[in-house]
């Protein structure tokens, strides 16, 4: 265990030590002649600006709208994606009726029909939902389909065998299978959904981190684009940290990971 | 080759396993009836729904706009024009190269990257958290910044591709290595192997297999992530200036067409790919 900790802090004191040569390094080019600063923002003007915005309270007011739309579209995105999933998983009639349609969706480059769903829906929310709904979907039947044909079938037969319809059968034995699948499932999904709300924003709306990143970049103020790219990356590790000690607390026990 | 039965294989096996186990070894002639019947109401079915799909939407359209929502046949059209004009199949193979460029690019990257961090745990676990950055970063939002250091042409677009994808291949191998049974590893060599012969017999195989897993992933993002940066800088002469056009002029069939056309290339190359998996596979248990 000693080892093991040893380890740990050395690798993280090299790592730390990596990253400050390279802040201090980008740092130094940044203020040497020649350089580009219309471009690219140096260390200490991203830093700058992250105080201000943190200062000014301005940080939690461009992301809560990015958080609405990550959390939301999610919400939406799970309960679609475990109807569909239970649907395909557990009939193979609905398994073959809907793997073209499934292929056909996810194939789709929806990020270009941002335009035009900003003209259908208006600059609201609503087009930055069903774009990140419509990529959090595909992650969610992939899991729960696994999920349910993973289920033993010994299970479902003895369940039958003891009179369980088919309605028994959903409560009692696929939706808590299900549901470990849906939280094992969650750094994946929350992850593509984060970075589902960042994209719209970006290329249509006029809320929320990703259009922040937009402006900096509009108006050539490239520490405004760089500090929010910075908070965006922070989200997406700490996100995917948690969940990942999440998902692994509940699968730990399990013969076989997902995926 | 037999040795390199890694569990991704079995785990394939057992997600399939669940339809062949309900048939018998010989499907009875009744029960194949019984298939072809499903195979036939499964059809219909589907014929009904995309029948309903483009009534619902031919009626919505008529009733509200039909100009920024398309029209089915407004889309087909575009999708017929796609496959039929000279000009178009040339934009549409100026596409293709730089995504496929990108996408090699991409991929000779993130192999060399995990093969390199994969061959020492100590540079593995160094590495690990700068490649989890890179892979929470939304990569979508950075090619307007690869435009700026590279300029508006597709230097720029194939840069750019190969790190937002480099990610892909990277992980599909990195899994594939840790799912190989140190036992055979253990086998071949205490059997005589070289390390030579280990790396081409139990690794070379491995990353292959991984590459395909990962390709199947890319290709949608590939495509939709090239011309998403061809409508950025509007050159003519690829599928993004027609998209950058419809999206301008808010003309729905150009862009539900190019889409759709899109989904089709994308589906078509993941067929291929799924071939030439079953194919290697195949090779790989004998």
């Amino acid at each position: 265990m000693s080892e093991r900790l040893r380890r740990g802090v050395l690798i993280g004191t090299v790592n730390v030590v990596v990253l400050a040569a390279f802040i201090v390094w980008w740092q130094h080019r940044a203020d040497s002649p020649g350089f580009n600063r219309a471009l690219i923002a140096s260390p200490s003007e991203t830093w700058v600006t992250l105080r201000e915005w943190v200062s000014t309270g301005s940080l939690w007011r461009d992301l809560w709208p990015t958080l609405q739309v990550v959390v939301i579209g999610y919400l939406i995105g799970v309960v679609i994606g475990i109807v569909v999933g239970i649907a395909v998983g557990v009939s193979q009639w609905a398994r073959e009726y809907a793997d073209p349609f499934l292929a056909f969706f996810n194939a789709m480059p929806r990020i270009l029909l941002i335009p035009f769903l900003v003209v259908w829906l208006g600059y609201g929310i609503g087009p930055k939902l069903i774009l990140v709904v419509s990529v959090v979907v595909f992650v969610v039947v992939n899991y729960v389909q696994a999920g349910v044909l993973g289920l033993k079938s010994d299970l479902v037969d003895n369940f039958r065998a003891l009179g369980a319809t088919r309605l028994h059968l959903a409560s009692h034995v696929y939706l808590p299978g299900v549901a470990l699948w849906i939280v094992a499932s969650a750094r994946v999904a929350v992850g593509i959904a984060l970075q589902g709300a960042l994209v719209a924003e970006f290329f249509g709306s006029s809320t929320g981190l990703g259009a922040v990143m937009l402006r900096g970049q509009a108006n050539f103020r490239p520490a405004e684009m760089f500090a929010a790219l910075l908070v965006m990356i922070a989200i997406a590790l700490v996100a995917d940290r948690g969940l990942r000690s999440v998902e692994h607390r509940v699968t730990r026990w399990m013969p076989e990971r997902p995926a | 080759m037999s040795v390199v039965t890694t569990g991704r294989n079995e785990k394939a096996h057992a997600v399939e396993g669940s339809r062949p186990a309900r048939t018998p070894a010989a499907p009875s002639s009744a029960r194949r009836r019984r298939r072809v019947g499903r195979r036939l109401s499964v059809l219909i079915a589907q014929i009904l729904t995309i029948v309903a799909i483009v009534v619902i939407w031919r009626l919505i359209a008529t009733g509200a706009n039909e100009r920024t929502l398309g029209t089915p046949d407004g889309t087909a059209e575009e999708v017929w024009r796609w496959l039929t004009t000279s000009e178009r199949w040339d934009a549409t193979l100026y596409t293709l190269g730089e995504a496929a460029a990108g996408t090699i690019l991409g991929v000779i990257v993130g192999t060399a990257v995990a093969v390199i961090v994969m061959s020492s745990s100590v540079l593995y676990a160094l590495t690990r958290p700068l490649l989890a950055a890179i892979n929470a970063t939304p990569k979508l939002v950075l090619v307007p910044l690869f435009i700026l250091l590279w300029g508006i042409g597709s230097n720029s677009r194939i840069y750019y591709l190969s790190f937002a994808l480099f990610y892909f291949p990277f992980a599909a191998i990195v899994t594939a290595y840790r799912d190989i049974d140190p036992e055979i590893k253990a086998s071949l060599r205490i059997l005589g192997a070289s390390h030579v012969d280990v790396a081409r017999q139990l690794y070379v195989p491995t990353t292959l297999a991984g590459l395909l897993t990962s390709l199947r992933l890319m290709i949608p993002w590939a495509l939709a992530a090239t011309v998403l940066a061809e409508t950025l800088v509007v050159q003519p002469g690829n599928m993004g200036s027609v998209v950058a056009n419809g999206q301008a002029l808010l003309n729905g069939n150009e862009v539900l067409g190019t889409v759709v056309f899109i989904a089709l290339i994308a589906l078509v190359s993941d067929r291929i790919v799924v071939l030439v998996e079953r194919r290697y596979l195949r090779w790989r248990k004998r």
